[in-house]
């Protein structure tokens, strides 16, 4: 018999974040399915607030780790932390929002207790008494679904692949947990958080939109000559104009180093591709680009794809984009920045 | 006094991104077809990792760098060829699948027990190195696995910097949500630091280099000790690349002024 | 009893050739230095030089900061340090022969001025590297390592070679030299100072070196005859470089047109002089120093084209099965998957573009790795000389000895183990001066072979290249530059040494003795391979060869229809035609050697062991198609040569059976019929019996005999070109080239 535990870190707020709620829906339905025990485990300064709002997840246990040494995300201690709500729940399967907190400790207490980790998972279901996840592999170039015997079983949801859960928030009773912290765990000290260099919130997860830029804007145009700051001008003009998330080609950011024409406010940050991300977003435009498959496979999460090159067999060309237009993106792009302006 | 570091870096070998890559499946699960014979690279996080790890050695004399490498071992031969003449490294080469479908909890005790090996190991200079992700299994989750097989309770994922500062405690840049970094400070070794893809460019290749290290190299290729690595305990049901070609509409021909009109009505819509 | 049927083996291609592949094929498996510098050779020529030529880079004939900034490119990644040796700052040992090659390769593969550009340099230090006194060796070659300047205070050495010359003498004609040199001072017990005057044409590198091999005649009594002499920007006197050359081709390399007039002391004649009667008599003539040079640049040059060819087949795979995407086509649908391969003409024609850069790049290397194995030889037998006092005929004499005596050798080695007399092989196998001249007689036809071949027959396959991918083959934005290539593959024809030039070497060299012994044992070799390993053109190359070998002795002796000797040395119809016959055979022999070497060395590459009976399959393969084309080239040409000076009428007579002195079309219609209706080739040939058969042909008999073996040896030929098309639509290719378009 499965015992599944939700585990999640409340935000600085103390509520439940959007990839923890996406997570809990995926654990409730699967110990629906199950009709297994089903608990809800939760680290942070005070987790009161995200319990209540779980209240209604079907979890007949809420289990929390809390105070100050647990607010801030430190593998020693959300290790310490996790690890004692696990052993509380006595869970055989974990679920966990595949946050950047909880996939940098989970893998770790995953192995304290004899178990094993999968991340980026983007689908858990049971199917007639068997469970099965389902991830990518080779940097989202191909898709597999597994079962694992070992338990427990740490399950990283990814963000955005489950429909955000939610239900009536009411007060429930948590059971505090108590975690003796040695020393040692408390090493490192996080110091604060810092936005992207470029002075631009250039990388945005929730937009609507986002916008690649490829190596063609540092080429030479029609006139023999490179006009990077002009495309920086149009590129710059149109994030503020759209709010949109920016990304940019594997070959635009490696040209930086080696001394090459870039423009200024990209780094490897902004990469999306084989070495880069895979970001989420519900429209992606595609310029200067060549669309070849280590770059689209960074869009393997884009759901509208359109295009702008110049040539017509680009990469885009051949089924990755639903539209492609073929045309001067310096023209096109001036002209729609125009346009927006005008809105 | 010598203030020095022993940097273990961590990284496997993964197909060249631009290779064609379709799943097969085999006896023993699956694996990629011709999997053995296209071209290989350097897991291009544990790259920079490598890197990142030759400047910290060059700006602490005295320090090391070994890089510990779980591959099979010609392929990882011919992956040396170029990655040996960036840096300068030791090389410990242990003779094994480096499939993004094997298990990292497998892969993660043959790294420490081939770290726990190693010669003169001082945990007080210790830096464990490697990739926060890999272009095979993607997983995230190796570098974990080791840090609590080595005993070690500082991790950090995600890591675009990492400076030592004047007291030894080094401060910690790792990625976080929303394209935020998380600054953190630690004491000082051992850590485990899971890299992104560092602020260091890619280093030209120094052929001097290449020599020496791969007269150390060649030797270490030669008696590198089979493990295996596999995947107990999972089982797959299917393993396919996704069919998602798109009938591409190609506009042709259209002036900028209506491809731009279509492209804003479509951003709003 | 069972036919002959050469069974195919069930196992094919699987993915493309990688390095572990390439590195048995041309024998660096063991040299891992050779390795690194390979990929240190591809990141430059895949990185920089392809956003060059991908920038537009190469549209203008100027030497532009953006091409400058390669010659540091090539310094940071060891290219440049390549060509010299440990102690003058290089990271190589020994011989660099096979190393240069390499690097030529790589960089060729993307574009083959880039290469032109990092090798000139070697070509204009090439003289001193070879005959230079230890002084100019050290100060030259040590001046020319990245990095020097610091040590030495002077500017990094980038040189240049300046033999070619304006009109007249633009060309062939390297033995005449309008540049000149003369005694402009002889200070009383001082070094001679010695004004030069030189024009350079096409001088490769010319917009930036700042140090010249020039080659110069004497115009002055007091000097004798030719020879080479470093002239150095800073020098007394005027260092034009003059005009960029408007060439259309190798863009990413410098060309000018320099003019020198320039005061420099006699130390900079390169080797050194002596002084005798009060003349300054050069230790080495131009033509001497020219000859050691060029037979190892050559190579390089030939390989060029190779790269080319073997770079086409990615670029054309994938736009042929992607030519009908994005249209009306859906995955699953054979016009998706396959695009032109469906059509068995594209793959057909690509087989072929394949087979010969596959047979060219085999040639190129082994010829590499000959000269790898001559120099430190060659050094040894000038250093005896030397020792011994031995020039001009007393050495001409040793050498004569010698080739007697490894013309006895090879003879030795032909026989059955049994009756192979050992003590005197060892004996003839442990003397230098024979292990010299075997090697050199072999190094004599390789050389001018790889260059004529690769390089004129490399360009007519580039333009098949770049036919397979339709118009876009023509443009800027074609996929691995297959445009540029196919020019730029003409001018690899004619640089260092036009084709005339390799074609009359060759027409020398291939009747050396000793060369003509081994290729006896070469044939032996292949009929061996045949009988053990049918089906890979071992069998039709034998014949081909045998062939070739009865034509070159036949027209040694025979005579036109006017009487006239058919071999001679103005008889190029005759004596050119047999060296590009022979460039035939050599290329592809190598191939299916090193297909062989494949097969054996792959088996102890753990990694290899699924993929190699379908390497070898395959190989074996297009070395099968390669020797039936190769054959195809050498039957016309040596029917055209053994028949085409005689004269109809001429015994034997041969109208009757072609029917074209009949006035009778039904005559002719009928000759014609009955010869194809002749039932075996051995009463066709000797015609006994039937009327309109084969007349009695004497002395041509056995030429005749070899023609109808030859057809017959065929056999199987197209299948396994079937079998290597089908091949490539199932090769696993990368999504994208790795080096931008």
């Amino acid at each position: 018999m499965e015992s599944i535990l939700f585990l999640g870190t409340c935000e600085e707020d103390g509520s439940l974040g959007k990839p923890a709620r996406e997570t809990l829906g995926v654990a409730s339905q699967l110990a629906a399915q199950l009709r297994a025990p089903f608990a809800v485990g939760l680290i942070g300064t005070s987790v009161q607030e995200a319990a209540n709002q779980a209240a209604d997840s079907g979890a007949t246990r809420f289990l929390g780790v809390c105070g100050p040494d647990f607010s801030q995300p430190r593998y020693a201690t959300d290790s310490a932390a996790a690890e004692a709500l696990c052993r509380a729940a006595n869970a055989t399967i974990i679920l966990a929002p595949g946050t950047s907190r909880l996939m940098r400790c989970l893998p770790g207490v995953a192995h304290r207790l004899n178990g094993r980790a999968d991340t980026h998972v983007t689908a858990f279901v049971a199917n007639e008494g068997t469970i099965t996840a389902q991830r990518w592999y080779y940097r989202q170039r191909m898709e597999a679904r597994f079962t694992r015997s070992h338990r427990p079983w740490f399950v990283l949801i990814d963000p955005g692949a489950a429909p955000v859960w939610s239900g009536i928030s009411r007060q429930v009773e948590v059971e505090n947990i108590d975690v003796v912290l040695p020393d040692s765990a408390r090493k490192t000290e996080v110091t604060g958080f810092r936005e992207p260099e470029a002075g631009l919130n250039t990388i945005r997860p929730d937009a609507d939109l986002l916008f690649v830029v490829g190596a063609g804007w540092t080429k030479k145009q029609p006139d023999g000559k490179v006009h990077a700051a002009e495309a920086e001008q149009l590129i710059l003009e149109f994030l503020t104009r759209t709010r949109c998330s920016l990304g940019s080609s594997k070959s635009l950011v490696d040209l930086g180093s080696e001394g090459q024409p870039v423009l200024s406010f990209l780094s490897h940050l902004n990469q999306i591709g084989q070495t880069g991300s895979t970001p989420r977003h519900p429209k992606g435009l595609a310029t200067c680009c060549h669309g070849e498959e280590p770059h689209t496979i960074g869009w393997r999460f884009i759901s509208e794809r359109r295009a702008i090159n110049l040539d017509p067999q680009c990469g885009w060309a051949r089924g990755k984009a639903d539209v492609l237009y073929v045309a001067d993106a310096f023209a096109v792009l001036k002209r729609i920045n125009e346009l927006l302006s005008e809105t | 006094m010598n203030t020095g570091y022993q940097i273990v870096v961590c990284g496997g070998i993964v197909p060249d991104p631009l290779q064609t890559l379709e799943p097969v499946p085999t006896p023993t699960g699956p694996a990629l077809k011709n999997e053995l014979v296209l071209p290989a690279t350097l897991d291009p996080w544990a790259c920079h990792a490598l890197y990142e790890a030759a400047h910290l050695a060059r700006q602490h004399p005295g320090s090391k760098v070994v890089l510990v490498s779980i591959s099979p071992k010609q392929r990882l031969q011919q992956v040396m060829m170029t990655i040996a003449q960036k840096v300068p490294f030791d090389l410990v080469a242990l003779d094994g699948a480096a499939s993004g479908f094997t298990d990292p909890a497998e892969t993660a005790a043959a790294l420490a027990e081939a770290i726990n090996g190693l010669p003169g190991l001082n945990r007080e200079k210790l830096l464990v190195f490697g990739g926060w992700e890999s272009a095979s299994r993607g997983a995230g989750v190796t570098l974990q696995y080791l840090a609590e097989r080595l005993a070690i309770s500082d991790v950090f994922m995600g890591v675009d910097e990492l400076r030592v500062q004047a007291d030894g405690s080094l401060e910690v840049l790792e990625r976080i949500e929303g394209g935020r970094q998380q600054a953190s400070r630690c004491s000082g070794p051992p850590v485990v630091v899971g890299w992104a893809t560092g602020k260091l460019p890619e280093p030209r290749n120094n052929p001097q280099i290449g020599m020496q290290n791969m007269r150390a190299i060649i030797p270490v290729l030669q008696r590198a000790k089979q493990v295996k690595i596999g995947a107990e305990g999972v089982s797959f049901a299917s393993v396919a690349l996704p069919k998602q070609l798109r009938q591409t509409r190609i506009v042709r021909d259209a002036t900028p002024e209506a491809i731009a009109r279509e492209i804003v009505e479509w951003i709003k819509g | 009893m069972e036919p002959n049927i050469d069974k195919p083996s069930e196992a094919t291609l699987r993915a493309v050739p990688g390095d572990d592949v390439r590195q048995i094929m041309w024998r660096f498996s063991d040299r891992y230095d050779l390795q690194l510098l390979v990929q240190s050779a591809r990141t430059v020529a895949r990185g920089p030089v392809a956003r060059l030529v991908a920038g537009g880079g190469r549209n203008t004939h100027d030497w532009t900061p953006e091409k400058a900034a390669l010659l540091q490119v090539f310094d940071d990644s060891g290219i440049t340090a390549a060509f010299l040796d440990p102690e003058h700052g290089g990271h190589i040992s020994g011989p660099k022969n096979l190393a240069l090659a390499l690097i030529a390769f790589e960089l060729s593969w993307v574009d083959a001025g880039a290469a032109t550009c990092s090798l000139a340099g070697n070509l204009g230090l090439a003289p001193i590297h070879e005959r230079g006194t230890p002084e100019q060796r050290a100060e030259y070659l040590g001046r020319a390592a990245p990095g020097s300047s610091a040590v030495s205070g002077k500017p990094q050495v980038r040189a240049a070679f300046a033999l070619t010359e304006p009109l007249p003498f633009v060309g062939v004609e390297t033995g005449m030299l309008s540049g000149k040199v003369r005694v402009a001072e002889w200070p009383d017990g001082g070094e001679p100072i010695l004004h030069v005057d030189k024009r350079g044409r096409f001088i490769t590198n010319m917009a930036f070196a700042n140090v010249v091999t020039a080659a110069v005649a004497s115009d002055d009594l007091r000097i004798k005859g030719t020879c080479m002499v470093i002239l150095e920007e800073g020098d007394e006197g005027v260092f034009d470089r003059g005009v960029a050359t408007k060439k259309l081709v190798h863009q990413l390399s410098s060309t000018c047109d320099p003019v020198f007039s320039m005061r420099v002391p006699a130390s900079r004649i390169v080797g050194g002089y002596t002084v005798k009667d009060g003349v300054i008599v050069p230790n080495f003539s131009h033509s001497e120093i020219i000859e050691s040079v060029f037979r190892r640049t050559r190579v390089t040059v030939g390989l060029m084209t190779s790269a080319k060819l073997l770079s086409a087949i990615e670029p054309v795979i994938l736009y042929q099965r992607r030519r009908f995407r994005g249209g009306d086509v859906a995955p699953g649908m054979p016009r998706y998957e396959l695009g032109l391969q469906q059509k068995e003409d594209s793959l057909h024609r690509l087989v072929d573009i394949w087979a010969t850069g596959e047979a060219s790049a085999s040639l190129g290397f082994a010829a590499a790795r000959l000269f790898d194995e001559l120099d430190p030889i060659e050094r040894e037998k000038d250093h005896l000389f030397a020792e011994r006092g031995l020039s001009g005929r007393a050495a001409f004499r040793e050498l004569t000895k010698a080739q007697t005596e490894a013309i006895e050798l090879v003879r030795l080695r032909s026989l059955p183990l049994d009756a192979q007399d050992k003590k005197r092989m060892a004996e003839l196998e442990s003397n230098l001066l024979v292990r010299f001249v075997m090697l050199d007689s072999l190094a004599n036809v390789l050389c001018p072979a790889c260059k004529l071949w690769n390089t004129g027959h490399g360009a007519n396959m580039m333009r098949e290249a770049v036919s397979l991918m339709g118009g876009y083959g023509v443009t800027e934005d074609c996929p691995g530059f297959l445009g540029q290539k196919w020019m730029d593959a003409q001018l690899e024809a004619t640089y260092e040494g036009p084709e005339a030039v390799q074609r009359l070497q060759l027409s020398v060299t291939m009747t050396n003795e000793l060369f003509l012994a081994q290729f006896e044992q070469w044939m032996a070799e292949m009929r061996r391979i045949a009988s053990e390993r049918p089906g890979m053109g071992a069998c039709v190359l034998a014949t081909a060869m045998d062939l070739w070998l009865w034509t070159l002795k036949h027209v040694q002796s025979a005579t036109d229809a006017h009487g006239a000797k058919l071999f001679h040395k103005t008889r190029q119809g005759v004596t050119f035609a047999l060296a590009d016959a022979l460039c035939w055979i050599l290329a592809v022999r190598q191939f299916i050697l090193d297909v062989l070497e494949l097969e054996t060395k792959g088996k102890e590459n753990p990694a290899l062991t699924d993929a190699l009976p379908g390497l070898v399959a395959f190989f074996g393969d297009l070395a099968h198609v390669q020797a039936a084309r190769a054959a195809g080239e050498v039957g016309r040409i040596t029917s055209e040569i053994v028949h085409g000076y005689r004269a109809h009428g001429m015994q034997p007579d041969i109208s009757q059976l072609c029917g074209c002195k009949s006035r009778d079309r039904d005559a002719i219609a009928g000759a014609g019929q009955q010869s194809v209706n002749s039932e075996t080739p051995d009463s066709g040939v000797k015609g006994r019996g039937r009327a309109g058969a084969l007349p009695e042909l004497g002395e041509l008999t056995p030429f005749a005999e070899m023609r109808v073996k030859l057809d017959l040896c065929l056999s199987g030929t197209r299948l396994s070109k079937d079998r290597a098309a089908q091949a490539l639509t199932t090769v696993m290719v990368p999504e994208a080239l790795d080096y931008p378009v």
